[in-house]
């Protein structure tokens, strides 16, 4: 966990796949900069009006901590409020065991591929 | 030593016995791992008990609601809430010191939900005359509270008839206040109808009592001032009922925490030792044990470069010495 003057680094990128949005996630989601990622996530959860719903794809996430976790459940009620689905995908060992020791496994549809996740959305 | 930290009950919520069956699957699994050479014997028995019946069993957390004491080097005592283990600790203090105790019973209240006062009908020093008992909290109708479960209809003998003398104190927040030698500094947690943390120092130790508090990820980073307050404790002892997952959906603003966020809090305030407390009834002792396990695993790689935390589960009859 860096400290609170450093950022960790955090890149949101907004793609499609099928004519579901994909948000992909590369970096690290802590205390330092849950926030931008929060935005972000809200971008996207706008950005997938109107349409089937949202894909996060966490290939290249490294580490994302409770207060990252929340901000995907923020954005899986928005897309929900607009009658959409929110996915995961690729989720890389290390934020595997994260979804699963916190059980947040237990709360959103994973897919290992952008494209089986977004399948997950659109069916 | 500072301080002796004994954990008479540690489960949140409800008294939680450990049920027949639980038993009978208990005993299966050691007579499956025991050899003959291992019960030869009263010694060989011992022995096997002694080193944990070659794994056969987790961690036996007992289902007692909270009550924890903290003792220290010159016999000063502290007790923490008066949850079903008060009633353990009662039996053990009436057979060590006899029914009437030289020096008061100083107790700290976190707050008022029944499993953290159902203990006090059947804390047997109350009923005796000569005791005196010295009861701290920051909630206002803190006798009230004590009352109204101690009389009809749900108890038969009433609170007026307590023979011993029962004293309540008012404490403020967020100031250190002294009780007996231990200096004693309340925290406001995030609880349905408030709870309170205390931070305890003695002998240039200090122990952090925080049951029952709910940590909204979103608030945790190195600004949250409960990270100052915790920062550098030797021992805290932290409600860890729910997974971080029920704590941001379905059990959201239910009032408690998970391990997971035990873990980040422990890490941003250079914790010492974090020890999980408060468990749910509906874990087994095997889940409890995946718990501690999960959390140091999750701590291994949240640490980066800051101090390591130790992380264990605390259970009925525990001792930690800081």
């Amino acid at each position: 966990m860096p400290a609170a003057s450093e950022q960790s680094p955090l890149s949101v990128v907004q793609t499609d796949s099928g004519g579901c949005l994909v948000l992909s996630v590369s970096g690290r989601v802590d205390h330092t900069n849950s926030a931008s990622f929060l935005s972000e996530l809200q971008a996207g959860t706008e950005a997938s009006k109107p349409g089937p719903g949202m894909v996060i794809d966490l290939s290249q996430l490294e580490f994302i901590t409770s207060a990252g976790l929340r901000g995907i459940v923020i954005a899986n009620k928005a897309v929900a409020d607009a009658g959409g689905k929110l996915a995961i995908s690729g989720l890389k060992k290390t934020v595997a065991e994260v979804f699963r020791i916190s059980r947040f496994d237990t709360l959103f549809p994973i897919g290992q591929s952008v494209e089986e996740a977004a399948a997950l959305v659109t069916q | 030593m500072a301080m002796k930290v004994k954990f008479w009950g540690t489960r949140g919520s409800i008294p939680t016995p450990a049920l027949p069956l639980t038993q009978q699957s208990r005993i299966r699994s050691i007579l499956q791992e025991a050899k003959p050479e291992d019960i030869v014997d009263d010694d060989a028995i011992d022995r096997f008990i002694g080193e944990g019946c070659r794994g056969a069993l987790p961690t036996i957390y007992g289902g007692n609601t909270a009550c924890v004491q903290i003792t220290a080097e010159d016999g000063a005592e502290l007790l923490i809430d008066f949850g079903s283990g008060a009633r353990e600790f009662a039996g053990h203090v009436m057979a060590d010191r006899g029914p009437v105790s030289t020096k008061p019973f100083n107790v700290l209240m976190s707050h008022l939900h029944w499993d953290h006062i159902m203990g006090f009908p059947f804390f047997v020093p109350a009923y005796i005359p000569g005791n005196v008992l010295n009861i701290y909290g920051c909630h206002d109708g803190m006798r009230a509270a004590f009352e109204r479960q101690h009389g009809a209809p749900s108890f038969p003998v009433p609170f007026e008839v307590l023979g011993s003398e029962v004293h309540f104190h008012k404490i403020p927040p967020n100031e250190p206040f002294e009780i007996d030698g231990f200096e004693v500094t309340p925290y406001l947690l995030h609880h349905a109808g408030d709870a309170y943390a205390y931070r305890i120092r003695r002998d240039g130790a200090d122990v952090t009592y925080a049951s029952d508090g709910e940590h909204k990820p979103h608030l945790i980073g190195d600004n949250y001032p409960y990270i100052d307050f915790i920062r550098g404790t030797n021992l805290l002892i932290f409600d860890a009922q729910y997974s971080l997952a029920e704590t941001v959906s379905v059990k959201e603003d239910w009032g408690h925490s998970s391990n997971f966020v035990g873990v980040e809090l422990a890490l941003l305030g250079e914790v010492d030792h974090l020890t999980f407390f408060h468990h749910e009834p509906l874990n087994s002792d095997e889940k409890l044990d995946e718990i501690v396990a999960e959390a140091r695993q999750i701590e291994r790689v949240m640490r980066e470069n800051r101090k390591q935390v130790q992380i264990t589960g605390a259970y009925d009859g525990l001792e930690i010495t800081v």
